[in-house]
């Protein structure tokens, strides 16, 4: 098999979660394959990006994800509750409403957006683009603030805004282009220079780094934002993610020999389930934490940067360990050799940066419809110097 | 009115027998159907949410949800406040789906109680007819006889009820009417007779007949 082939088998396959693990009736997709989970509106976003995927690879009929983001874009406009716009993190699959006296959270929101906005401009001049249109307009990123310069993560209705703000690099700068760039109420544009680019050192790379070093946080903006030829004041995002991805493989290869199976293409830390649940994996810099637990996803969302060294980690997880680890959504969520674990679920999350990340390498689908957006166009404009 | 009162249970065993027993299936078919619903809608539902299996999956979907937090913000987790605040999720978590599965029944029971009671309603209808349409065809008939017609006949439908009844009252009309008559025959024997004899002869027939009818002694 090569590779293109091989690419292609793994995401189609992770990009079947998003047909099989979603509610025909409502669109909601389930956070998890395991039984009785919720729907995760993060998971609905990469769902309604890969939907799109799907439509230009034949894996499903145009028409019917067109039926699919529409009634899905549908029940967010006029039946999913929000907050300012804002949306919970959970929500029940069938009924849409809150679960788990979860938060109304301000990432997977922008997540949520991210996808929606994509299947807009995918679908231009249809009730697509005019339904995630009214989703995005209605979102009140001023409140998000809470008097700050810094978004804050969520809110609760029983006890208000949480504790926590999007204070450092990590996952934020999809939620700060869309907050920047809303058309209806946006936050001021100096406020992208209000979070902390702390910089870290690990061997001979030098790079912006989160103080948990979960691959994941370098990947998800660039799963919709093309930054290979931004730059804002501090750093080409790109390029950073590209050293983050290198440390990452970097730290799994020097920890050989205190975790099993770890080594050249066999690493990949980021947040996933493992043995003792979902953790926070990192490696490099900071305070992160491993425990021999591996997740093909950390290399499959980080294809676009270093492609030859990522291709040939899941190509070897795949011919060594295809039989635990692959099933009938790609590969499974994690696995740690030194404890004999193998996850038996898949995370919407994780199969969706696998779908988008593939496809962004092979033919920059998803950067190419979401940079168009106008909001997108607004917020490059004015926090970045453009390279072309 | 004491002596109105009705001493036996029984009065027409048959007829009573028949009626009690379409009103105690209609009854049953009504309480099996919303019972069913009842049981189906609620019981069934919370012994498959509460199943030991949804109860542990809820568990680890808490689990994961606190941990999801917990890797988002870079906050470690405490122990035992995770523990209670797993607890506490729980329990609102189980409350909330006891919540939706009542909700859930009562939308579904609405319908089915609705057609249960259109369906009683088109029951008792046609059974109604059953006796209205004979009580209404007596009532006409007794109308008729108060009017002076003894003329006037029952024609029941196969099913309804009161036939026999309706079948006396036929019978009475028409002694009755047969008495009127043979008068009415003597009448103009009496009225043309020449004698004395005759006359009296004639009256004692009359009395002879009329004798036959017990009617209340007038109070003076």
């Amino acid at each position: 098999m090569s590779d293109a082939e091989f690419l292609d088998m793994v995401a189609r396959d992770s990009f079947n979660f998003f047909v099989s693990e979603a509610n025909p009736e409502n669109g909601l997709v389930r956070d998890s394959s395991r039984g009785y989970s919720p729907c995760s509106i993060a998971s609905v976003g990469f769902g309604l990006t890969a939907l799109c995927v799907g439509v230009e690879n034949r894996w499903i009929p145009k028409n019917e994800a067109y039926l699919r983001i529409e009634k899905t874009l549908r029940t967010f406009r006029d039946k999913i509750p929000n907050e300012h716009g804002f949306f919970y993190h959970f929500l029940n699959i069938n009924s849409g409403a809150r679960v788990w006296e979860c938060e109304i959270s301000s990432v997977d929101t922008a997540l949520f957006l991210a996808g929606a906005l994509t299947a807009g401009e995918y679908f231009k001049g249809t009730e697509i683009e005019k339904l995630a249109g009214e989703i995005y307009a209605r979102v009140d990123w001023p409140w998000m603030l809470n008097g700050r310069r810094l978004l804050c993560m969520g809110w609760k209705p029983e006890s208000g805004f949480l504790p926590y703000y999007w204070d450092s690099y990590n996952e934020l700068m999809i939620i700060h282009a869309l907050a920047i760039g809303s058309p209806t109420h946006p936050i001021a544009a100096d406020l992208w220079n209000a979070w902390g680019r702390p910089r870290g050192k690990y061997g001979d790379y030098s790079f912006i780094y989160c103080y948990s070093n979960n691959l994941f946080v370098y990947q998800y903006s660039h799963a919709w934002i093309d930054f290979r030829n931004m730059r804002d004041s501090y750093a080409n995002y790109w390029d950073n993610s590209v050293t983050a991805t290198l440390v990452n493989r970097q730290y799994c290869i020097e920890q050989a020999d205190n975790f099993e199976g770890f080594g050249e293409n066999m690493w990949g830390l980021t947040a996933c389930v493992g043995p003792d649940g979902y953790k926070g994996y990192g490696g490099g810099p900071g305070n992160s934490s491993c425990d021999g637990t591996i997740a093909p996803c950390a290399a499959a969302g980080s294809i676009p940067f270093a492609p030859e060294e990522c291709i040939a980690t899941l190509r070897a997880m795949y011919d060594d360990y295809g039989n635990q680890l692959y099933g009938k959504y790609g590969f499974k969520d994690a696995f740690n050799l030194s404890r004999n674990w193998w996850a038996n679920e898949y995370l919407g999350i994780d199969q969706g940066i696998t779908v988008l990340m593939i496809e962004n390498y092979r033919s920059g689908f998803v950067w190419k419809y979401f940079m168009r957006n106008p909001a997108i166009k607004k917020w490059q404009s004015l926090c970045f110097e453009i390279n072309e | 009115m004491e002596k109105y009162k009705r001493y036996r249970l029984w009065i027409d065993p048959a007829l009573q027998f028949k009626y009690i027993g379409i009103n105690v299936i209609i009854l049953l078919c009504f309480a099996v159907v919303i019972g069913g619903g009842i049981y189906l809608g609620i019981w069934r539902s919370v012994t498959r949410e509460f199943s030991e299996v949804r109860l542990q999956e809820d568990l680890n979907t808490v689990t994961r949800i606190r941990q999801y937090e917990a890797a988002r913000t870079r906050q470690p987790i405490d122990a035992i406040p995770f523990l209670k605040e797993d607890a506490k999720l729980l329990s609102s978590h189980q409350r909330e789906l006891l919540n939706s599965i009542i909700v859930r029944t009562n939308r579904n029971l609405l319908p089915l109680i609705a057609g249960m009671i259109l369906l009683v309603i088109a029951a008792s209808l046609v059974l109604s007819h059953r006796f209205a349409g004979p009580l209404y065809r007596i009532k006409r008939n007794l109308d008729a006889v108060t009017h002076g017609d003894l003329t006037t006949g029952f024609s029941l439908r196969r099913k309804d009820e009161l036939k026999d009844l309706a079948s006396e009252i036929e019978h009475s009309i028409s002694g009755f009417s047969a008495t009127v008559a043979k008068i009415k025959k003597i009448m103009p024997l009496l009225k043309d007779s020449a004698s004395t004899d005759e006359r009296n002869r004639y009256i004692a027939e009359i009395e002879q007949i009329i004798a036959y009818y017990k009617t209340p002694v007038p109070r003076d």
